[in-house]
């Protein structure tokens, strides 16, 4: 997994026409072969080189053993090309009778919640004379842009007009060859100033491009609302996942405009947690207790950001209401214990100012 | 622990066909899909089948005049779902799935057999004008908007008299808002190609070293994070789109798979890190996205390059004997795949556990 670049380290794969075997060009003894050997092994190489001799069969046959180094190999380097092996997929019989029956009923339910949406979809579609969705006008290219690089034939034939025969004298007697670097030099420069003004300017156009978007519900049938809206969320939580918080706010808060879902406002509360706007996410968790008051995770998270605004009585007071809900939530628990031991040092903090200004 | 939480892949139905079918997708909103492809007498297959109870019933079939290679849902809104299609002798078609007879929208886009379709801007809002993009043997990429009747949006093809190379692959990319939509192109001699359509200018190029079979942006409707590129040759590329450097381009990974052709990739709609290739062994490699602990670095001059993450693989199995064909996703369920192989076999898979990365 190189970096722009395809990188072999591991152990090219034996010759066919090879007379010598595995064992003796990998320098391996044979009682390395073994269980003892292998469980205990930590050297990712030599494992590599196990798993390939037992592998060919060399040494004879040993299903379990074969199993025993791959495992530790996976233990050792996860990423082994040698674990890339694909094996066969595993088909409804292979599974066990009580996964099976759990993969059908969930698949059975899913056909069945399908044909009910589906179903939804075209009665709301049918009912009633919806206007079409307002859409974006049609593309009108000014000009077909060509697959050809026309800049680069350009720049190609400036090149061309510029440079010198070398029969033409008068020419040369003119030609400086510091004024020509420095020229270079120049344009080099030039260059780079252009490049940083285009990222710049790309920067700040996905930043202003992120605006809300204007939702006419009306338009739409509640399903292909909710569809929409799920789907805004998930892509909400991947932008999350990634560290890009300015995006998953924006996504989370047009997934609320389609759909007041409380996933989304508790999703969106944590977001806003992470950019340090605390008061919003307080807010966020509010809607969400309005309709789910025993919501553990809007709770905890309103006591995260109580805690953040320190103000430690309201965040004690939602992290004992999560733990009325789910008695054994660590996150509560560790959160008490550390708030309630700085609620004391505080006190005492405060009782020795009150005493030195009465 | 590690060894439990591992995705499983599980064959859950199978139907053979009596054609060779190039591509199945889900119906959006449904537990039924659309097959299609080519039947002996040259004619093309249309049909649509239900799961229900584990099994695969035929809902409804027609014959097409020419042989389907390729469709999409994409451009289509939910309460539509009409599908366009892409066929052997470069014709683009949009069918209402309630009477698919006739299509309703029918263009003779391409001089030749469009090899990819894409979709865009159907089921969205403030993402765009809904679009088909096709790229066809003929070497140009084209893109269409349903309500324009006979005449493409846009064009993208190489100047009169210069080498016209094997478009493969397509997908648009980029549409996170009314305006902005970018279109990559793949190409048979290893080309990659990123046209941006607000600026009508090519974004950026590059050469892999295989000609370039299967080709996904990770979301169509986000600023454009990530591209997967799947060659001959066992080979699959990923680019970080976040940055990219005036001379470096985009920073990428190569990784070697399938021991074979990688014929396409597809991410989970659920979850953009975790994708699937398909090789030409009949293999499923299920892969995962990490990010690196920072995104771009800023070099000494000044401008910034971006940095690229690394591929982990979470499952590898042989699905068939013969090269898969199409794969799809379903957006309704997080782990429902459709697969159709050359093997004439259409198979639904179910991908445990994937809510867990």
């Amino acid at each position: 997994m190189g970096k722009g670049k395809e990188e072999d380290d591991e152990i090219p794969p034996p010759k066919q026409e090879q007379s010598e075997n595995l064992l003796k060009k990998y320098d391996i003894p044979v009682e390395h072969l073994s269980f003892e050997y292998v469980k205990e092994c930590n050297d990712s190489k030599e494992i590599e080189r196990i798993v390939r001799i037992l592998r060919s069969g060399e040494e004879g046959c040993y299903p379990d053993l074969t199993r025993c180094a791959e495992e530790r190999l996976g233990q050792l380097k996860p990423r082994s090309r040698l674990l890339y092996d694909p094996k066969p997929v595993t088909s409804r019989s292979m599974l066990g009778p009580d996964e099976r029956k759990q993969l059908d009923s969930e698949l059975d339910s899913w056909t069945r919640e399908m044909r009910t949406r589906e179903y939804d979809l075209e009665e709301e579609a049918n009912q009633t004379q919806r206007p079409p969705i307002p859409r974006p006008a049609i593309r009108r290219s000014p000009r077909e842009p060509k697959l050809g690089a026309d800049a680069r034939d350009e720049a190609a034939n400036a090149k061309e007009r510029r440079r010198l025969a070398s029969c033409d004298y008068a020419a040369w007697d003119r030609y400086d060859a510091e004024t020509e670097v420095s020229k270079i030099d120049l344009r080099a420069e030039r260059e780079l100033a252009e490049a940083k003004r285009l990222q710049e300017r790309r920067k700040h156009e996905l930043a202003s491009s992120r605006k809300e978007v204007a939702i006419e519900k009306s338009l739409l049938t509640g399903t292909e609302l909710s569809v929409m809206a799920t789907r805004e969320r998930e892509k909400g939580n991947e932008a999350f996942r990634a560290g890009d918080y300015a995006e998953a706010l924006q996504l989370y808060t047009t997934s609320i405009a389609m759909d007041c879902d409380i996933a989304a406002y508790n999703n969106r509360a944590m977001t806003h947690i992470k950019l340090r706007n605390y008061e919003k996410a307080i807010k966020d968790c509010q809607t969400v207790l309005e309709v789910d008051s025993m919501n553990v995770k809007a709770l905890l998270r309103r006591a995260l950001a109580f805690e953040h605004l320190e103000k430690s009585k309201e965040a004690i007071k939602d992290y004992e209401a999560a733990l009325n809900v789910d008695p054994n939530n660590k996150t509560a628990i560790a959160a008490l214990n550390k708030l309630k031991k700085y609620d004391d040092d505080t006190d005492s903090v405060r009782l020795t100012i009150e005493e030195i200004y009465d | 622990m590690e060894k439990l939480a591992k995705p499983i892949i599980v064959c859950h139905a199978e139907q053979s066909v009596d054609y060779t079918v190039f591509d199945a997708k889900w119906i959006p909103c449904s537990a039924k899909f659309v097959a299609l492809g080519s039947k002996p007498r040259n004619t093309g297959a249309l049909q649509i089948y239900e799961l229900s109870a584990g099994k695969l019933n035929l809902v409804k079939q027609h014959e097409q005049p020419n042989p389907i290679k390729c469709s999409t849902f994409k451009a289509s809104s939910l309460r539509e779902r009409y599908l366009a299609t892409g066929d052997f002798k470069g014709r683009m078609c949009i069918y209402d799935l309630e009477d698919a007879s006739t299509p309703v929208y029918k263009v003779e886009g391409h001089k030749q057999i469009i090899n990819a379709i894409d979709g865009v801007g159907g089921d969205t809002i403030g993402c765009g004008a809904p679009e088909i993009l096709t790229g066809s043997r003929d070497g140009s990429v084209k893109v269409w908007d349903p309500r324009q009747k006979d005449r493409p949006v846009a064009i993208m093809e190489p100047f009169e008299g210069d080498q016209r190379r094997d478009c493969w692959s397509v997908a648009f990319g980029n549409s996170h808002n009314n305006e902005d939509r970018v279109v990559a192109a793949g190409y048979d001699n290893g080309d990659v190609k990123m046209f941006d359509l607000r600026a009508m200018a090519l974004r950026w190029e590059s050469t892999l070293k295989f000609g370039v079979c299967g080709l996904e942006f990770d979301r169509r409707d986000i600023p454009m994070n990530k591209l997967v590129a799947t060659t001959l040759k066992s080979r699959v590329y990923v680019f970080d789109l976040r940055t990219q450097h005036p001379k470096k381009g985009f920073s990428y990974l190569v990784e070697k798979a399938h021991s074979s052709t990688v014929w396409l990739v597809r991410h989970l709609p659920q979850n953009r890190e975790l994708f699937m290739t398909a090789g030409g062994n009949g293999s499923l490699c299920l892969w995962k996205y990490e990010y690196p602990p920072k995104r771009k670095v800023q070099g000494a001059d000044g401008i910034e390059e971006g940095v690229i993450g690394s591929l982990n693989l979470l499952q590898n199995n042989i699905l068939s004997s013969q090269p898969i064909s199409s794969l799809d996703w379903s957006t309704d369920k997080t782990g429902l795949g459709l697969i159709t192989s050359f093997d004439q076999t259409i198979r639904v898979i179910l991908t445990t556990k994937l809510n867990l990365y």
